[in-house]
Formats: structure tokens, C-alpha cells, sequence
């Protein structure tokens, strides 16, 4: 008798699993579910389910003065809090019409480009741990400890500054924070190059994300995706550039974007690059205002009563993550009447269904590591 | 395949040169290690002093430290928390107190004691927005090498929450109550606040308006006894109360025949027995010394302002406030503003008629020693148990009470409206009498 | 009658006290493995970071003046600290098989180690086929792996798993083709003959161009094997949380532990003995040294020579776990079949023109 194999399908069933995917996952940068569809090990869906860390930010700002309000943007990107003050300070200038002392614009750019470069490591490190490798990691952590120092140094505090006020900044520079900025931009040039040699170029990297997660620019721009990650897709859109605020139109500086050296243009290692050059840039940036910093009272500016006029404002600004914006509604009371705040990372998350379906769930680490995301912000 | 042999070389150098700096910095770790054994080893801290006064402070936040003695309770720390985790409570010392709230180390005057002022470090979000506005530097971040001025903390750890809630303000009972914050320390305890005081205008003397009692914690309130749970015994123990009360005893008298009766009745239980403490406790320090004038017949400067003629008004008003600064009662200060008056020519028989409402000119009743006043008012009726009487006895005081009689007049017309109904029990008699009908 | 049941109960005890005398000390040989490979792990990670690692723990702890190899207890207080953990099996797992895996997978190590020489006597059966022994025993532990994710009711155990038994069966063929090809050469799957072929000759990795290239070819594939970074795709606990560890905790999960290091002590002694020359001394393969070098030579000096030489692979399996990124498993899949066993089949045929020639 033959035992000829028959396999009768009415009788096979196949179905798609249900991965869920956080909040508690190892590599989702916070308390982000993705509810994901897997065929095997190839992602079908991705439903991202947010919310996990919302913490009522633009309510909370309506029963609060505006001065009260900048410890509060600080939580919303804790990885980059200086941009966030930075920011939100900007569009409250833009608001009063206050003119801000050049000293001011100059440390907010030394501080502000110190923080994307820790910024970047924290995203070039997890994204790294999320590839798999644990000692760039390591060394980026370090290097941003330093950074950390440097902060604490200037306003006490290693995270959340609250140090970029409405018109001005809240302590002048410390004595040798000139020369201790000096010194991490001469320590850390070389490590950037440490770092291309341990994790860039190494090839199970690039293995695993160039081509990988492919981000169109036009796609990137209709989903409103910002700052490294739409460079990363090609397109050369800077705020520092193209909408020049602070001391930026003052100094000099290249806006890298992604070329598709290893794969196309756009995918995971583009993104990757765009910030690794970043790094570059911002210290180019930092030694040109280290030796151009004016002298002056930084808080020549600072009104004794933060009480805009009546009128709105949207106003925004480049983040390590992209643009951030505020919108102020005031009635000229000295507290908002509402503070809507548009989040980058909420906008770069958004794209992540666009991107990673029909990718594997490896893939799909990595594409979420190289978007950058901050919880924080997203929830707000 | 050339671009195959191209990847797995490429593939070997990078992993060749990955592994070199691998082991580079496996090799030179004694250069290279940057962690510290963080309980053998401390990082330095950053020693950056900076602040209000320069030099002074330092700005690195571990902890808010508030330097009391400095303080001046003005609050604005308070308003620029975010959070809202501190807590300040201030009393100002009564006018005319001679309390002193001591000096700064700027040199400012304080104008109150400070009562409280609690930091929830557990809430503290450390933006150091309170120092900014604090006039006197009192309040700042510590964790640094500060200065001689403070202390030097690391680690401000600690295993529960409760320890995280700092009291900077500790003053001592006499200075509370030296400056006249009796409720501040009524509220500590737990206690109800003391009625809302008359604004303090020393007409009477500063002694009298010092030791005003409050209307309510001389009565003997039968409310306290719910607190017993049976019911029998609660039942004894109010009618107890009651007779008691009628009798015209005092709290601690009435407590002594609640707990004979209980004990008469074999009900006197633990339970019982703790209530009846709390009542002694709760309600007998306060001395039945009413003076009812003070509280009644306190002359308003705002009855002046019926006074048309600015020029009078304005003359009016300054004689009284002189007189009240120098704590004359009422009627004296209508004699002094109409003398003011007669010799600037002024007076008017309108303005005298206005000025003479300042004092009543039917001052209520005088104290009596064996009943109190305050208990005077259509309540005491209630002691009364069978309705009809009661409802008629009310009906008539409320209409005495109208004509604007005095205390034993209303308590005559009471006791002959029943006697005309004839529902004049011995009961119902002696309870008028123990409410002064003797006395008429 | 008497002799015959007294002669079988000697043969028996004397058999009983051989046998557990070799499992006793097979145990401990794993368990001292552990111990010491995750301190030595920790250690040399932490120095490649730029960091310190465990440090109080021990007699050399940071207190005790060590600057760099202290804290050498911290490893038996996490053992303690395993053994004492709750136990913990979730409720819809499937219980028999959930407590079932961690044993066959540990079985399937411990029983590997009787073909694995110490030395040249150190050796609890020297097989005529002993290599095939221990490639055949060592694929044991892939069951238990499938059903540590199967029964464990996760599916990111799940995941784990058969990426794991995919894996281990996909590189069996690079490193038996490997293997063969020293088979070849020495004529014997016999671990004596093998090692008396290097003894006689050279050793195996400097026998031609093709055993160099399947010296890696087969270290490649046992770094695979063990499911070690950058093959660690089974585990992966960036994407798959544990991988088909995830649910395991306490006793069970030590098993597992233990089984991980022994397999690399395992693929590692292998490759010493294949290629690098087992228990000879590195001065007798070269004639260079003078005489009186070769007291290094012996049973002991064996022992001392095959652990130096497996510690140092041990060393570079961890050196490439903390310098690489991991693959993901196609490309884990592609390595396999298009790199290495192409490698391999050439390098086998190359090797049989080689020894013709």
C-alpha cells in the first residue's frame, strides 16, 4: 500500500499570531505596545498602542504660570530637555516680542548642540542594543555621562535642567565650564571615530540595517516625520538652517543627510549615519560658539512677571528628534489659556506601519531603535 | 561571486578591526575604566557655587534645605512651586502684641511667625523654581560643598516616605499661643477650629478680648453622649444630662450625675465611661465669665458712614478711632465723639442720633453666675418633654422675646401664659426657674 | 554458586563506583565551569565596556585592595541566590513537559562529557567513536530546547525555540563536515588516534591551508551551536525578551545555565583536541625548544595544556560576543548554507587531494 502523503487543506488552518509587544519589552524605548501581526516570523500589522505614559502635560499647563511651565516641558523629551526649554522658551519670546541677550543665544546653542550630542548617544547606544551589540552601548553611555557632568555643573541638575527660561537662561556659565567643554570636545572626537569602527562599519550591522526598513522621502514628509530620520530619507530639512533662530544664523555647519552609502536611501542605516554626522557637526558647531560667546548679563532679559499680551503663537524648533512646536493660546493672564505641543517622535512613531510591515520581528527592533522614539514626548 | 568574496572579506577586516579595539580597551582597562565602586568611591560632586548672593550657595539639587530663622513666611516660594509640595502656615501677632518674630540675617524685620513650613520632598520635582523669588535666600538646593553657611549632604536616601517630608518650622507652644494661634494648635491636635473671631478691635480692654470664650464651649451639649453605643445607657445617660443641665451644674457636675445614675443602673461601662472623659476634657476648661457687652454691643466704625456731611464724618470717624486705640468701651466713645463734635459746632440732632447707635442704649442682661447667657434663647425650652406645653411656652417666649423684654420679663410672660393654659406643671416650673424665672 | 554471586557483585560495585565516580565528577567539572566561566564572562565584558564588573562580593572584593579581579564570590551568591528563588510555573503552561526540557537538555550535556578527554587518561571512555559521540550527544539538548518553548505556553518562547533548533540543526553540518575532514586526515574517530596523529605529525591546524580554514569553519559553528552572540538569535533578549528561557526561573533556569557553559566547555575541549592538539605541549610540536622543555609533557602537564588551550577559545567566544551585533535569521540561515558548508564541502574535497598527493 502506498503512504503517499496527502494533505487534504479544507482540513489546514492557518492564522496569524497576535504578538504583543511591550509595554514591558526590553527593546520598545519605554512603555510603547505594539500589537503586532506575525505570519512566521515575517510582521504582517502593527497596530503602535500609545498612551502608557500620558501624563496630562497641555492640561496640567493651563493651571499653571508660564514660568511654572518649563519643568514641566522638561519631562516630556527627558533625553533632550534642553531643546524642550529651548523651545518652549522661543515661542514665549516670539510672544511677548522679547529681544534676548546675544550671551543668551550663545549658551543655549553651546548647551542645546551638548545636548543633541547626548541625545544621539543615547539613540545611536540603544539602537545599537537593540541590533545586539552591548559595548557601543556602553562607551556611548559614557561619553554621555560626561555631557551629564558638564550639565550639572552648569545648573545643578543631570536631567531635567529647567535652565532655558523665558528670556534668558537661569545661571550665567560656570567659571571653567568653557574650558571643561573644551576638553570633552578634544576627548570625544576621537571616541566618534572608536564608535564607526566598532559598530558602523561592522557588517553583521550593516547586515542588519541597511536596506532595512526603507523610508521614502515623500512618504517621510506626508507623514510629517522630522529632523535625523527624515534626513535620514534624503530630504535637507534643518530649523537651525532653514528657519534660523538663536545664534545658529551666526555660526557655520553642514546639515548631513542620508546618501544610501550601504543600501538605499532611507533605510535604518541612513538614519543611523545621519546622526552619527550629527555628532560631527555639533561639536563643529560648539568649538565655533566656544570661541565667539559674547559677554553679557544672561538675565538681562528675564521679565519679573512671565504675562504675554493677548494672541497665539506657534513657534518651532529643532530637537535631536525632530521639530518640536508649541502653539500658546494667552488671554493675557499670566497662566495659558492653552498649550498645544506638536511632538516629532509622536509623528516619526506614526510612520513605523508604513515602513516595517512585511519585515521580521528583528527588523522590526531595529527600524523601531532607528526611528528614535521617546515615550515622553509621545504621551506627553 | 566577486561580490561574494567582496562580503566575506569585508565581513573578516571588520571584525578584525572590531575586535582589535575590543581588545585594545580589554588591555588598557586600567586607563580606561570609568565607573567609580560607588560606596568606596564618590564622583565629586560639581562645586559650583552660585546664587543670590554670589558665592554663596550651591546649585547642584539633591534637596531643598530652608535656613528657618531666616525666614519671613511671605509665601513666594510657595507660589512658584509647580507642584505644590511645600506648605507654609504663618501667624501674625495681634495688633498692639508686643511678640517679638526676631530678625534675619539680611537684616528684615520679620512680621510673623512662621508655624509651619513642610517640604514633601516626595513631590518635589527639584526645578528649583522656590529659590529664585525668595528675598531673604532662605530657602535653596543643597548637595554640594556649600559654603560655612550649610552643611554638606550626599545622599539623601531614605527607606520610607515619611521621612522625605521635612518640618523646617518648629516653633514652640508659648510662641504659638503668644501670638494668638490657638486654632493653628487646635487644628494640630486634631481638634475643631475655635468659632471665626471677631476682628480684633481692642474696645474693651486687651485682657477682655484675649479671653473671650467661644459661645459654644461652655455649653453643656447633650451631643456628646451619642458616642455610647447601646442604647439603654445612652438613653440614661441623656436623661441624667439633662436634669443635670436643668439643674444649672456645670460640665463636670453634670458628668458626676450621669455616671451616678449609670452606675444606679448597673450600666456604667468602659465605653461610657471614656465618653464621659472626653466630655470633661473637651468642654470644661472654659470658664463661664461671658461678657455679654463685648461681644454685642461692639461698636462698628462703618455706623458712622450713615454721616452725610463729610467734614463731620471725617471728625467722627478719627475721635472713634482714637478712643477705640485707647480701648475706651462703647458708650465712653459716644460721649467723647459727640463732646468732639459739640465743640467743632457740629452737632446735629441727626448726627447724635447716629452716633448714639454705637451703643446700644439696652445693654441685653448682665452676667448671671448660676445660669449662662448664652444658654438664654428659645432652646432651653426644649427641656420641656410633653408638646402642647412646649409649643406654648416657645410661642410666648418668642413673642416676649419680640417686645424686646428682658430675660426674667420673658420668663414671667412664659410662666403666666401656661399657668393661663394651665399646663404649669412642676415640672415645666422648675426648669423656668432653673433658667432665672426666680429672678423676676 | 557462592564464587559466581560474589564475583558478579564485585564486578557490579566495582562498575556502581567507576560509574558514579565519573558522573560525580563530571558534575562537578560543570558546575566548577559555570562558577567560573559567568565570573570570568562578567569580568571580561566589563573591562571591554570601560567598566569594573562584580566587585564586592569575596575575599579580593574592592575592599579587600583588588582593583580589577575582585568580587570572585559574586558567582556563588547568584548560584545561591538561584537555588533559593521561587520556583515559578505558570498556570498555563503545560507542567510535565515545562519541568521535563531544563533535564534533557542538562542530560543531553552531562552525558556528552563522558566522550570528552581532560587529558590523555582523564578520560571516562575512550570510544572508537568518540567524535561522533559527542556530535551525535550534543545535538541531544535541542528536544529540550523545543520543548522548553513549546510547553512553556509564551509565544515569544515559542519564537525562541525553533529558531534555536533550526539554528543548532542548521550548523551541525558545517562542523561535522569539519570534523571530518580531520577523520580524514587521521583515519580514526578515535580521540587517542586523533591526538596521536598531531603528536606524530603536527597539529591538525597547521596541517594544510583547508584544516586552518575548517578550524574556523568548526569554531564558527560550535559559537553557533552554543547559541552564543553573534549567533545568539535563540535568546535574543532585545527582541525575544529570553527567547525560550523567558518562563524559567530559579532551580530550572540554573539547569539551563549550567548546560549553556557546559556545551561551550564542550565544543571548546573539541576543538582543542581536534585542532589545536589536545594534551600535547605547545613546545613539543615545535622541534626548536631544547629537551629538557618537554617535562611539560605528561599526564597532568595534559590536563593542564587542554584546559589553557579550551579557556582561551572559551576567552575568544566571549571576546566575540562582546565586540559583535547580533544577525538576524535568515542571514544566520545564509552563513550556515551558503558560506560555511560550501567552505566545507570544498575544503573536504581539497583535503582529499591534499593527502593523495
Amino acid at each position: 500500500m502506498s503512504t503517499k502523503p496527502h494533505i487534504d487543506q479544507s482540513l489546514v488552518k492557518t492564522e496569524e499570531m497576535v504578538l504583543n509587544m511591550g509595554p514591558q519589552h526590553p527593546s520598545t524605548h519605554g512603555v510603547l505596545r505594539l500589537k503586532i501581526h506575525t505570519d512566521g516570523e515575517v510582521v504582517s500589522k502593527i497596530e503602535p498602542i500609545i498612551g502608557y505614559l500620558h501624563r496630562c502635560f497641555e492640561k496640567h499647563c493651563e493651571h499653571l504660570g508660564y514660568e511654572q511651565i518649563v519643568p514641566f516641558t522638561d519631562r516630556c523629551d527627558y533625553i533632550a530637555s534642553m531643546h524642550m526649554n529651548h523651545g518652549y522658551a522661543l515661542a514665549m519670546e516670539r510672544l511677548m516680542g522679547i529681544e534676548v541677550p546675544p550671551r543668551v543665544e550663545y549658551i543655549r546653542v553651546i548647551v542645546g548642540e551638548l545636548q543633541r550630542i547626548a541625545s544621539h548617544l543615547v539613540a545611536l547606544g540603544t539602537f545599537g542594543l537593540d541590533i545586539g551589540a552591548i559595548t557601543p552601548f556602553t562607551w556611548m553611555i559614557r561619553d554621555r555621562e560626561r555631557i551629564l557632568d558638564l550639565f550639572e555643573n552648569l545648573c545643578g541638575a543631570r536631567l531635567l535642567y529647567n535652565y532655558i527660561w523665558v528670556g534668558g537662561v537661569s545661571h550665567d556659565l560656570p567659571e571653567k565650564f568653557i574650558r571643561r567643554t573644551k576638553e570633552f570636545i578634544d576627548y570625544f572626537t576621537p571616541q566618534m571615530d572608536e564608535f564607526d569602527q566598532l559598530l558602523t562599519f561592522n557588517k553583521i550591522f550593516i547586515e542588519r540595517t541597511a536596506d532595512v526598513g526603507i523610508l521614502p522621502p515623500d512618504v517621510a514628509i506626508n507623514y510629517g516625520v522630522t529632523g535625523p530620520s527624515l534626513r535620514g530619507s534624503g530630504v535637507k530639512w534643518d530649523l537651525r538652517k532653514d528657519e534660523a533662530y538663536s545664534a545658529y544664523p551666526e555660526l557655520e555647519f553642514d546639515v548631513p543627510v542620508g546618501t544610501g552609502k550601504m543600501g538605499s536611501v532611507g533605510d535604518c542605516w541612513d538614519r543611523y549615519w545621519v546622526r552619527m554626522l550629527e555628532m560631527r557637526e555639533s561639536v563643529r558647531i560648539i568649538d565655533q560658539a566656544l570661541k565667539s560667546i559674547p559677554d553679557g548679563d544672561v538675565r538681562a532679559a528675564v521679565p519679573k512677571k512671565v504675562r504675554p499680551p493677548k494672541g497665539s503663537v506657534y513657534s518651532r524648533f529643532e530637537t535631536a528628534r525632530g521639530e518640536i512646536g508649541y502653539y500658546i493660546i494667552s488671554d493675557g493672564k499670566n497662566i495659558p489659556v492653552r498649550l498645544k505641543m506638536r511632538s516629532p517622535a509622536f509623528c516619526n512613531l506614526s510612520v513605523i506601519s508604513e515602513i516595517a510591515e512585511g519585515w521580521m520581528i528583528s527588523d522590526l527592533i531595529a527600524i523601531l531603535g532607528s526611528l528614535d522614539i521617546v515615550l515622553g514626548e509621545i504621551d506627553r | 561571486m566577486s561580490e561574494y568574496f567582496a562580503n566575506i572579506f569585508y565581513g573578516l577586516k571588520s571584525f578584525a578591526e572590531g575586535l582589535q579595539l575590543t581588545m585594545r580597551h580589554f588591555r588598557n582597562r586600567k586607563d580606561l575604566v570609568a565607573t567609580l565602586q560607588y560606596p568606596h568611591e564618590k564622583w565629586p560632586i560639581e562645586d559650583r557655587h552660585i546664587g543670590f548672593p554670589l558665592e554663596e550657595y550651591n546649585i547642584i539639587r539633591s534637596r531643598l534645605n530652608v535656613d528657618i530663622d531666616d525666614c519671613i513666611g511671605c509665601l513666594q516660594c510657595e507660589r512658584a512651586c509647580p507642584v505644590d509640595c511645600i506648605k507654609i502656615e504663618t501667624i501674625k501677632p495681634p495688633k498692639g502684641s508686643d511678640f517679638d518674630c526676631g530678625i534675619t540675617s539680611n537684616g528684615t524685620k520679620m512680621k510673623m511667625l512662621v508655624a509651619r513650613f513642610s517640604i514633601d520632598m516626595t513631590e518635589c520635582m527639584f526645578c528649583n523654581l522656590c529659590t529664585f523669588p525668595c528675598p531673604e535666600d532662605c530657602i535653596y538646593m543643597v548637595g554640594g560643598p556649600n559654603s560655612s553657611k550649610h552643611e554638606i549632604e550626599y545622599e539623601y536616601a531614605s527607606r520610607d516616605r515619611e521621612s522625605l517630608i521635612f518640618q523646617f518650622a518648629n516653633p514652640s507652644e508659648s510662641d504659638v499661643l503668644a501670638v494668638g494661634g490657638e486654632n493653628y494648635l487646635r487644628a494640630k491636635a486634631g481638634l475643631p477650629p475655635l468659632a471665626p473671631e471677631v476682628p480684633v478691635k481692642p474696645v474693651e480692654t486687651v485682657s477682655t478680648a484675649t479671653e473671650k470664650p467661644t459661645p459654644t464651649a461652655g455649653e453643656p451639649d447633650v451631643k456628646v453622649l451619642n458616642g455610647i453605643t447601646d442604647r439603654m445607657v445612652r438613653a440614661t445617660a441623656k436623661k441624667a444630662f439633662m436634669a443635670a443641665a436643668r439643674g444649672g451644674s456645670d460640665l463636670a457636675a453634670i458628668a458626676k450625675s450621669i455616671q451616678a445614675a449609670l452606675e444606679e443602673a448597673g450600666k456604667f461601662t468602659d465605653e461610657a465611661k471614656a465618653v464621659l472623659d472626653s466630655l470633661a476634657v473637651t468642654q470644661t476648661p472654659t470658664p463661664v465669665t461671658v461678657n455679654e457687652v463685648s461681644s454685642e454691643a461692639k461698636p462698628d466704625i462703618k455706623t458712622l458712614n450713615v454721616l452725610e456731611d463729610k467734614m463731620v464724618r471725617g471728625m467722627a470717624k478719627k475721635i472713634f478711632m482714637a478712643e477705640s486705640r485707647g480701648g475706651k468701651s462703647a458708650s465712653e466713645m459716644v460721649d467723647a465723639i459727640l463732646a468732639g463734635l459739640k465743640e467743632a459746632d457740629k452737632l446735629t440732632p441727626e448726627t447724635e442720633a447716629v452716633v448714639r447707635q454705637l451703643a446700644p442704649e439696652v445693654p441685653v442682661s448682665t452676667p448671671k453666675p448660676s445660669a449662662p447667657v448664652t444658654d438664654f434663647n428659645v432652646k432651653v425650652l426644649n427641656g420641656i418633654e410633653d408638646r402642647m406645653t412646649r409649643g406654648l411656652a416657645k410661642k410666648a417666649f418668642m413673642a416676649a422675646q419680640r417686645e424686646g423684654k428682658s430675660a426674667s420679663e420673658i420668663i414671667q410672660t412664659v410662666q403666666t401664659a401656661l399657668s393661663e393654659a394651665d399646663k404649669l406643671t412642676d415640672d415645666v416650673k422648675t426648669l423656668l426657674l432653673s433658667i432665672g424665672g426666680d429672678k423676676a | 554458586m557462592n564464587g559466581i554471586w560474589a564475583s558478579t557483585l564485585d564486578i557490579l560495585t566495582s562498575y556502581g563506583s567507576m560509574i558514579s565516580l565519573a558522573g560525580v565528577g563530571i558534575f562537578l567539572i560543570m558546575a566548577v565551569n559555570a562558577l567560573v566561566a559567568v565570573y570570568f564572562e562578567r569580568k571580561v565584558s566589563a573591562f571591554m565596556q570601560d567598566r569594573l564588573g562584580p566587585m564586592e562580593v569575596g575575599i579580593f572584593g574592592f575592599k579587600g585592595g583588588k582593583k580589577f579581579w575582585g568580587g570572585i564570590g559574586q558567582t556563588i551568591a547568584d548560584t545561591v541566590k538561584l537555588l533559593t528563588k521561587e520556583d515559578i510555573l505558570p498556570d498555563s503552561a503545560d507542567k510535565k513537559l515545562m519541568i521535563l526540557a531544563p533535564f534533557i537538555i542538562f542530560i543531553g550535556a552531562f552525558v556528552t562529557f563522558i566522550g570528552v578527554p581532560f587529558s590523555s587518561v582523564l578520560l571516562v571512555s575512550n570510544f572508537n567513536i568518540g567524535i561522533f559521540y559527542i556530535i551525535a550527544m550534543s545535538s541531544v539538548g535541542v528536544v529540550g530546547i523545543i520543548l522548553a518553548g513549546w510547553a512553556s505556553n509564551n509565544k515569544w518562547s515559542l519564537y525562541g525555540s525553533l529558531r534555536s533548533a533550526a539554528q543548532i540543526i542548521s550548523y551541525e553540518i558545517p562542523a561535522g563536515l569539519s570534523l571530518i575532514l580531520v577523520v580524514l586526515v587521521a583515519g580514526s574517530l578515535n580521540i587517542h588516534d586523533i591526538v596521536g596523529w598531531q603528536a606524530d605529525h603536527r597539529w591538525f591546524i597547521f596541517h594544510s591551508p583547508m584544516a586552518f580554514l575548517a578550524f574556523f569553519v568548526y569554531f564558527i559553528s560550535g559559537v553557533a551551536e552554543t547559541n552564543r552572540t553573534p549567533f545568539d538569535i535563540p535568546e535574543a533578549e532585545s527582541e525575544l525578551v529570553a527567547g525560550w528561557m523567558t518562563e524559567y526561573s530559579g532551580f530550572r533556569w540554573a539547569l539551563f545555565f549550567l548546560s549553556e557553559y557546559a556545551n561551550m566547555l564542550i565544543v571548546c575541549i573539541l576543538t582543542a583536541v581536534v585542532f589545536l592538539g589536545g594534551w600535547l605541549s605547545p613546545m613539543a610540536m615545535f622541534n626548536i625548544f631544547p629537551e629538557s622543555w618537554l617535562i611539560f609533557d605528561g599526564i597532568w602537564w595534559g590536563a593542564f595544556w587542554i584546559m589553557f588551550k579550551a579557556i582561551f577559545l572559551i576567552f575568544v567566544m566571549m571576546w566575540f560576543r562582546w565586540t559583535f551585533p547580533r544577525l538576524r535569521v535568515d542571514q544566520l540561515m545564509y552563513l550556515c548554507w551558503k558560506v560555511l558548508i560550501p567552505f566545507a564541502l570544498v575544503n573536504l574535497v581539497l583535503v582529499s587531494i591534499w593527502e593523495l598527493l
